[in-house]
């Protein structure tokens, strides 16, 4: 699968690049990280506990970033295995630009999943991955650009992009999420 | 080249005919099988269980092809209630390759070794408790994979090399055989053709469907060192012998015993993986051990997906518009492996000119391995795709030339005057009456009525379309389909022998044994319906009772539209014998001669007396029970028990070049399907109008059961013609593994009635005269389909040459030629 896409964030491409690159903001951002380590400014390990329809998924992410160019994007890599659930494994060209007061962030995202993500069909995985989605907008709007008090930040699909299904604008906002959107972003394309 | 067309026909071998007033057979009769089925007694594979019984799962591959290069199963041994894991390591210590009638054979394990070829291939068995913690366990095994190249199209398969390639021991390629035959005088048909007919031909991969998937309960006994396998398999008095081959050991310490099948649809004939699976645990584990596929199990892993085959045809007509010559070149997904060789292309070449006097065929197969799940048998186990290009290029032929689909049939159909009738491949029909077929359609129908309709309709931009297919149901296989078409086979079988066992009890009632199971067809009431028949007793004093392989006889069980032909010839042997007997005991009773006694209901009495009798109680007892007071002969040895096995009753051997396959497929019965179909051309949803299916079987044992086979099988032929495909994305990965994304019709999908006919064409080789019914439905309705929505769409000159006619794909053919037409 292939796909290209773009969002707008309403906070900086600092902001952005910074929190996309903070372990702890994307652990707490990201539903159902239970580890994030990062080995080294470009290897990391996760951890990601899901249910997607009838399959319990427990993956181990291995992710690599590369092509780092702060604040402005980097290629992100990631592969894992789901136990019985299936494998997943891709990458995401990130690109984030300076718009207004805020960020708009291309993507190009590549992903592969196999064994039962992949039997079992969209159909069923789609609202569980609109639920997550949703959750990682909330999540990472409120870490990165205001408090719990001042609500959620203004992160949502440009309206050009209505026309999309939903789990479309939910890879987007995986692939904001660096490794954890790889995991993520993998898991809902089957 | 030997000329089929000089060589004898065998005599028949018929003992009853079909010109005699019955008194069962030809009756609507209710099945036998029904009440315990109705009320829950029925016991299917997963009713059976044993004391001290553990469950088995598969972890299956998540990669199409890869090698295995690590296992890693401690944390799973470390589960509560997990008493053992196998890898396939481990399996192939004490198990072997499982059977396959490929030469040179492509070796299969029931769990991968080393390298998958499939995803949903078996890596890691786990045993346990229950089978919840045996799932639980699979989330504990860590399995290492590194890729390898997939191969998912059929026709890239044709060029791989290197990594792609996934049996490298057989050489640098993916093709797993390629083989041209011709029969008769092609090139020369063709160049003396008038007119060429060309067309390419898509055939989707589908599966059976069956509402019970696969499963096994098996247990070993160590003291006698023997194995008892309870599976749902058709086969096993067949070819069982070959699983405890793969067990190593003898046959007589393996017993399959067997349990009705919730539905087959050919699926089941011969199962391998599932039975070894669960006889390698119950060794393992000196326990008994149930192991059942689930449904994703089944759709990716059950060895018997369908046909998935792309054609190039060409149709030759003379000055006359007769068809004198088809030439195919076929590509044919085998998927990762190739159980059956060519069969069923060897199944397909008993019928491929259809109901037509073509003079020469040609048929060029490329085989390929794919990384997806085997072929195996599925209702038409390949013919239903011969007659699918048969009946395409028929109507191709009528519309590029502007001819009558009716009349151009009518004149190229081999009269009924010309039975037996070779065709070039060697292959003999029986007997058959095509155009009466035709003609009861056409009338059933009011096949004028909806072409005026059809007028009408078209003036108020509706498109409405009448379907026409007219195709043969071979029937009554014989066993070298499975291996004529190898070079050097594997091993070569001739027969398809099927056994009964009558035996009339003290009280005079009868227990009939089969040797083959249940299948969801209705063989109890088959043979219930023939004895009675034959016994003058009533079907209520018949019991019928199906017997294990430790008790068996020959039997190659339902398949190939067999069964009732053959249970007839075995069961007019068995009844025979048993009436001489039950004449002479009689007669010795009543002080008569055996030539002036009768059965008359349930009775043996003088003929001409009708108060000098006895009941078949009275006779049973006396033969049961005070055999010395009868002559001391053996023929009154004690009891009334008495077992047949009947031969194929037409076949001969292929010639030693393949020019002549031989008579392997004779007892040939026929179909005329008419759908009328309306098509919304704005979202492509075909819909149903009316659907009328008449079929010739030959002789009709039971009315009602037959349209339900008929009725049964044409709803599976929309599934094949409008839903039904598995589908494989570029990496291998099944993206239709549950019914959320593979479609299968549903009560809205089907035509609201399907009106079914009969024209009775009796064999003159079986036994009444009877022919198989039970694939027809599936075998017609496809290209009977394909007609109707090509004739709905004619103003749009849509072609509707690739299955299945999803609505989107239709819609995609649709917008197509309206951009031509733009």
């Amino acid at each position: 699968m292939e796909m290209t896409d773009k969002v707008y964030i309403a906070v900086p491409p600092e902001v952005v690049y910074n929190g996309l690159n903070d372990p702890e903001i994307l652990k707490l951002a990201m539903p159902g990280c239970e580890e994030f380590i990062k080995n080294s400014d470009t290897d990391m390990t996760m951890k990601i506990k899901s249910k997607v329809g009838p399959i319990k998924a427990n993956f181990n992410f291995k992710v690599t970033l590369s092509d780092l160019n702060p604040p402005s994007g980097y290629t992100i890599y990631g592969a894992g295995q789901g136990g019985t659930a299936g494998f997943a494994k891709g990458g995401a060209t990130v690109k984030l630009e300076p718009e207004g007061e805020g960020t708009m962030m291309h993507y190009t995202v590549n992903a592969d999943i196999g064994g039962k993500l992949a039997q079992l069909g969209s159909r069923l995985i789609d609202s569980t991955a609109r639920k997550m989605a949703g959750e990682f907008f909330s999540n990472f709007g409120e870490i990165v650009c205001g408090t719990p008090e001042s609500g959620p930040a203004e992160i949502l699909p440009l309206e050009t992009e209505k026309t999309r299904t939903s789990w479309t604008i939910w890879i987007g906002v995986a692939a904001i999420a660096v490794a954890a959107a790889v995991a993520f972003m993998l898991m809902s394309r089957a | 080249m030997t000329n089929p067309k000089n060589r004898p026909i065998p005599a028949s071998r018929q003992r009853e005919g079909a010109d005699q007033s019955f008194k069962w057979i030809g009756k609507s009769m209710k099945r036998v099988e029904d009440p315990k089925l109705l009320v829950g007694k029925g016991v299917y594979i997963d009713d059976v269980s044993l004391p001290n019984m553990l469950h088995a799962v598969a972890l299956r591959s998540p990669y199409a092809h890869a090698l295995i290069k690590s296992i890693d199963t401690k944390d799973a041994l470390a589960l509560k209630g997990v008493v053992s894991i196998m890898t396939g390591e481990d399996v192939a210590k004490s198990t072997g390759v499982l059977p396959t009638f490929s030469n040179p054979p492509v070796e299969q394990r029931c769990v991968a070794v080393d390298r998958v070829r499939h995803v949903g291939e078996p890596v890691v068995l786990v045993v346990a408790e229950s089978r919840y913690i045996a799932e639980d366990a699979l989330e504990l095994i860590y399995v290492e994979y590194e890729e390898l190249p997939v191969v998912n199209d059929l026709v890239e398969a044709v060029h791989a090399t290197g990594d792609a390639v996934l049996h490298p021991y057989l050489g640098d390629t993916n093709v797993a055989s390629h083989r041209n035959f011709s029969f008769g005088p092609v090139d020369e048909d063709f160049n003396n053709a008038d007119v060429i007919i060309k067309r390419n031909l898509r055939w989707p991969r589908s599966g059976a469907q069956p509402m019970e998937t696969c499963g096994a309960v098996a247990s070993y006994d160590c003291g006698q060192e023997k194995f008892t396998i309870h599976v749902n398999f058709s086969m096993y008095n067949y070819v069982g012998w070959l699983l405890a081959d793969t067990l190593g050991v003898p046959a007589n310490k393996l017993n399959i015993v067997p349990v009705l099948a919730g539905g087959s649809f050919g699926s089941k004939l011969f199962l391998h993986k599932v039975p070894i699976i669960a006889a390698t645990l119950a060794r393992e584990c000196g326990q008994p051990v149930k192991y059942i596929e689930d449904r994703i199990d089944n759709i990716t892993a059950c060895d018997a997906h369908g046909s998935d085959r792309v054609y190039t045809c060409e149709l030759a007509l003379d000055e006359n518009r007769k068809m004198t010559s088809l030439r195919c070149e076929v590509i044919d997904d085998y998927g990762a492996y190739f159980q059956f060789g060519l069969g069923t292309h060897g199944n397909a070449l008993s019928q491929i000119t259809g109901p037509y006097r073509l003079g020469s065929v040609e048929l060029d197969v490329t085989a390929v391995f794919t990384n997806k799940c085997q072929q195996g048998a599925i209702r038409g186990f390949g013919a239903e795709v011969s007659n699918y290009v048969m009946e395409r290029m028929v109507d191709a032929a009528c519309s590029e030339l502007g001819m009558d689909p009716i009349e151009f049939r009518l004149a190229n159909y081999i009269q009924p005057d010309e039975f037996p009738y070779y065709i070039p491949t060697g292959n003999l029909y029986d007997s058959g009456n095509y155009p009466a077929v035709l003609n009861k359609a056409i009338e059933l129908l009011d096949y004028d009525g909806w072409r005026k309709k059809q007028e009408e309709a078209r003036k108020e931009g509706r498109y409405i379309g009448i379907g026409l297919a007219a195709c043969q149901e071979r029937s009554v296989f014989s066993a070298t389909e499975f291996w004529m078409l190898n070079k050097d086979p594997g091993f070569s079988l001739t027969s398809t022998p099927e056994s009964v066992t009558v035996k009339i009890d003290q009280l005079g009632c009868a227990v009939i044994t089969l040797y083959a199971p249940f299948w969801g067809t209705s063989p109890e009431t088959m043979a219930t319906m023939i004895l009675a028949e034959q016994l003058t007793i009533n079907p209520k004093d018949i019991a019928v009772i199906y017997a294990d392989t430790d008790h068996g006889l020959p039997s190659a069980g339902p398949g190939g539209s067999r069964y009732t032909a053959m249970i007839a010839g075995a069961l007019v042997s068995a009844s025979g014998t048993l009436k001489t007997k039950l004449l002479k005991v009689a007669a010795l009773m009543l002080e008569a001669s055996p030539d002036d006694m009768e059965l008359r209901d349930g009775k043996v009495g003088v003929k001409g007396s009708p108060e000098r009798e006895k009941t078949f109680a009275e006779v049973a007892m006396q033969s049961h029970l005070f055999r010395l007071s009868l002559p001391d002969d053996p023929e009154f040895d004690s009891g009334l028990t008495v077992s047949s096995t009947y031969d194929h009753p037409l076949t001969t051997p292929p010639s030693e070049d393949r020019s002549d396959l031989g008579i392997f497929y004779p007892i040939m019965g026929h179909m005329c399907h008419m759908p009328v179909v309306e098509v919304d051309v704005e979202t492509g949803q075909v819909k149903f109008l009316d659907y009328v299916a008449v079929h010739d079987c030959g002789t009709v044992v039971n009315p009602m059961t037959l349209d339900g086979h008929v009725r049964g099988g044409t709803v599976h032929g929309v599934g094949t013609a409008l839903y039904e495909e598995y589908q494989y994305d570029d990496q291998g990965q099944i993206l239709t593994a549950s019914y959320a994304d593979y479609l299968i019709p549903t009560a809205s999908e089907a035509p609201p009635e399907i009106r079914v006919g009969h024209v009775e064409t009796p064999s003159p080789f079986t036994e009444f005269g009877i022919k198989g019914g039970g694939e027809g439905g599936r075998m017609g309705a496809p290209p009977a389909i394909a007609s109707a929505i090509e004739d709905a769409l004619r103003p749009l000159g849509v072609k509707a040459d690739f299955l299945p006619l999803t609505p989107a794909r239709l819609r995609g053919l649709i917008r197509e030629s309206q951009n031509l037409e733009e």
